[in-house]
């Protein structure tokens, strides 16, 4: 029989004649070590942890073990305590290199440099035709700040490296100046840090906080949309830091023309700098940032398996490595060697399914299914509430999960205006933002809608 | 049980016997001390299940006996006592201590209850003077790792040879060493034991607070399987487990030259350091040093650098008396400042390579066997 059982029996026994602190005191750390079978008798070698815990359960607790010994086990047992630590601990120990010997990576943990990754640097950054520009740009103000281009935009869509290039561009510069005093933040920090400011009158150390820095990096500036007021008062920090030649380098996720309800002065001012776009990754790219990625991470992979990674992933980087990290982890799950068909099943199913099945004709039929009404009641000029609700989810679900333009909607939905349309979207993502019950609604209603139960 | 004894005496016992009171333990008897009077003596016992903390002293025995009872309790309330003599007795299950003018009843737990220390039946006995072995314990424990991630780093490796015994710790960043002769020691002894640095400093620590002759002898006892140590002084004795596992191989990162070696005033340096400490707190806790020699003249000099983006920066210099080219490497400015603050010297060494080797402090006197390694923090510059 199974040592570790036999005192795992003595063990559950003693824990109802001991009050529970004591077992746990003296008995938790305890295990088997070896279970020896002799002719005459069995010996059982209990380790604990040290010789502190072994006296005391041998002086304290010996006979009473024993008695449950013969009472559950038979007599021919007889236990004996030793001291040792687990044979893991141990292994643990003896495996890592202590002293490397390799300095410590010095990274700065700074109250507002906090937020760069020291992980982000141009090294690592993987360049191709759709971010060319953009980190031709990025190297160009890391080696002379506030010389060549100031301010700088990037803009392009979520997950292709903006947020890379940012604080690259800030590692480079930290690495070469100690000296430099860097911010980075995110525009909701920098509203948010203003909107204190303002509430606690401490609106001179805000701008010391914001002004005083030879490198301004602000993040995705496409939120200061309607901040009327953080608008100017951005405008005003760029307009002194360029002015004394500091660089200030931002992140957006469309073209500053694009962003709307922006101050005209302040996309001027952005136009005038340099506007860089990066693009999402081509093929090739892909293929390459998904070799980085496994170098990174220490890993090969089969280079069919790239390839098929980077074609059926169709975002930005973080997506790519999204898609790496589950065939990663099917890889480690599943012993043996593993086909790219079994990839292709277990990864990218749910992926494929949910994308493939949208079309337009069963997301109107999946609202008119929910909301129990018909298509014509859709395009109708009539604004019972009940129909608005249902149109704006329409309109909703068009925009977001097949991009169309809002003209295009507008036609669908009874010849309206884009404007009206672009009201309603707007409408009802604040709705669904602070309306639970609303959220899930339209959820049900796409869920419908990718089932394709409403075309029936 | 009853007996007499004078405040200072007991108040000293328990302040010694208390180290190893474990005052969050799950069984309440772990934070109590066990109190054991025979006809002539008293002894105090604590032990938190990794150390074992025993004093005896002198007292007036009128009955016999043992109790236990809540170790901060006691201690609290002894030492605010006045001086005089104590009346301790126990009554029922309370203990009545009591002195003119004071008395307390504090509840007891059965002796019986009280862990069984484990004895070293058969060992290997080193003596060695005290002092020196406090002074080397205070220079080299402080080393050790703090986190248990890895547990044979969070102990000290002690090496007992046929004359000396070195002790060498490390966290993986630095690294301190030094070797001290042994009064006594069996014939051809050679052992490698890892002692908690936390043992092995509350050790040195009771030992100076209470050293009352300059050439006492300590006494080690470690048990033959190695898994137990034994210190005996007078009329105190501590005992610690051992930490299993095989301590890294540490002679090898040492570099074996240095290329350049400045002689500093330790009380300069640690000021230099500190100043660089208040702008390099808020960003990694780096400090840069810059050796070189002044151009066109004569001397050189060192600089200490700090800066943080939102507090500032600083640089700081003195002029030095250097050997070699220098060079410009990064700390974390808490090891210079620990490794300074256990370093009774008047001048210290500090030696570098190149900017991503370790560096390396030594004392004043050349036949001191102490040295401190501090691994450099990389920067790209």
């Amino acid at each position: 029989m199974d040592g570790q059982k036999v005192w795992n029996n003595i063990l559950s026994s003693l824990k109802t004649q001991v009050s529970s602190s004591t077992f746990k005191t003296w008995f938790s750390g305890s295990f088997v070590l070896d279970f020896q079978k002799k002719p005459d008798k069995n010996l059982l070698i209990v380790a604990f942890k040290n010789n502190f815990l072994r006296e005391q359960v041998e002086t304290r607790y010996l006979p009473l073990i024993s008695q449950i010994t013969q009472k559950t086990e038979g007599a021919n047992i007889e236990v004996i305590f030793v001291v040792s630590s687990k044979q893991d601990d141990l292994k643990v120990t003896k495996k890592e290199p202590i002293f490397t010997g390799i300095p410590l990576q010095h990274s700065f943990k700074t109250h507002a440099v906090q937020m760069i990754d020291p992980n982000h640097t141009f090294e690592n950054f993987v360049i191709g035709p759709s971010n060319n520009l953009a980190f031709l740009a990025a190297k160009q103000v890391a080696t002379n700040p506030g010389g060549s281009y100031n301010p700088l935009l990037f803009y392009g869509s979520t997950g292709v490296g903006k947020t890379h290039l940012l604080q690259a561009i800030s590692n480079e510069i930290l690495n070469k100046t100690i000296e430099s005093k860097i911010l980075y933040a995110t525009c909701e920090k920098f509203t948010n840090d203003y909107i204190e400011s303002l509430g606690n009158r401490t609106c001179a150390s805000f701008r010391s906080k914001y002004r005083q820095v030879d490198l301004l990096l602000l993040d995705d500036i496409q939120f200061l949309s309607g901040k009327e007021s953080t608008q100017d008062e951005f405008f005003h920090t760029l307009d002194e830091l360029s002015l004394s030649g500091r660089q200030v380098i931002c992140a957006s996720d469309r073209h500053p023309k694009e962003l709307t309800r922006i101050k005209e002065r302040l996309t001027s001012r952005f136009m005038g700098g340099l506007v860089a776009d990066i693009g999402l990754p081509d093929l090739e790219m892909k293929m390459a940032i998904l070799k980085a990625k496994c170098q990174e991470k220490n890993i090969e992979l089969d280079d069919d398996v790239v390839a098929y990674v980077a074609q059926s992933s169709t975002g930005g980087a973080r997506e790519i490595e999204g898609c790496l990290v589950s065939v990663l982890t099917l890889m480690k799950l599943s012993p043996g060697k593993l086909t790219i068909e079994d990839i292709k099943k277990a990864v990218f199913k749910g992926n494929l399914d949910s994308t493939s099945k949208l079309t337009p004709g069963s997301i109107v039929s999946a609202v008119c299914k929910h909301f129990k009404i018909s298509s014509q009641d859709l395009r109708s000029p009539s604004r019972r509430a009940s129909l608005v609700f249902a149109r704006q989810v329409l309109m909703y679900l068009l925009r977001k999960q097949l991009g169309f333009s809002f003209g295009q909607i507008g036609e669908m939905v009874g010849g309206r205006d884009h404007s009206t349309v672009i009201h309603n979207v707007e409408k009802i993502e604040k709705t669904i933002s602070q309306n639970q019950v609303k959220k899930d609604e339209v959820l049900r209603v796409q869920l419908i809608a990718e089932k394709g139960d409403g075309s029936k | 049980m009853k007996f007499k004894i004078p405040q200072a005496d007991f108040s000293k016992a328990l302040s010694i016997a208390s180290r190893s009171i474990l005052l969050k333990a799950n069984l309440p008897i772990l934070s109590n001390l066990l109190i054991s009077v025979t006809k002539k003596e008293m002894t105090i016992l604590s032990t938190n299940l990794e150390t074992a903390t025993k004093a005896t002293t002198p007292c007036k025995t009128e009955v016999e006996g043992k109790i236990t009872l809540p170790g901060k309790t006691l201690s609290e309330f002894i030492t605010q006592l006045p001086e005089g003599e104590i009346l301790f007795e126990k009554l029922g299950e309370e203990a009545v201590v009591s002195t003119k003018g004071f008395k307390a009843r504090i509840p007891t737990i059965a002796p019986e209850e009280f862990p069984a220390i484990p004895r070293i039946d058969k060992g290997v006995e080193i003596k060695l003077k005290v002092k020196v072995f406090a002074k080397c314990v205070s220079r080299v424990a402080f080393g050790a790792a703090q986190d248990e991630g890895r547990p044979i780093l969070t102990g000290v490796l002690c090496e007992f040879g046929k004359d000396r015994l070195s002790m060498v710790a490390t966290d993986g960043y630095r690294l301190s060493y030094q070797e001290i002769p042994v009064s006594e020691a069996p014939k051809g002894v050679d052992i490698k034991v890892v002692v908690p640095a936390r043992a092995i400093s509350e050790v040195a620590k009771i030992l100076t607070e209470n050293l009352e002759d300059e050439n006492e002898n300590l006494s080690i006892v470690i048990s033959d399987n190695l898994n137990q140590v034994n210190f005996k002084v007078g009329n105190i004795e501590f005992t610690s487990r051992l930490i299993e596992g095989e301590f890294p191989n540490w002679q090898k990162i040492i570099p074996t030259s240095f290329t350049t070696k400045v002689k500093l005033s330790k009380v300069e340096l640690a000021k230099l350091v500190k100043v660089a400490s208040i702008f390099a707190r808020d960003s990694g806790s780096i400090i840069r040093l810059k050796l070189e020699n002044v151009s066109g003249g004569q001397g050189s000099t060192l600089a200490v650098f700090a800066n943080a983006a939102q507090v500032g920066s600083s640089d700081a210099q003195i002029e030095t008396q250097m050997a070699g080219k220098g060079g410009e490497i990064a700390f974390n400015f808490r090891y210079l400042l620990e490794v300074l603050s256990v370093m009774d010297d008047e001048v210290v060494n500090f030696e570098m390579i190149e900017s991503l080797n370790p560096g390396r402090i030594t004392g004043e006197d050349e036949k001191d066997s102490f040295f401190h390694i501090i691994m450099p923090v990389r920067l790209q510059s």
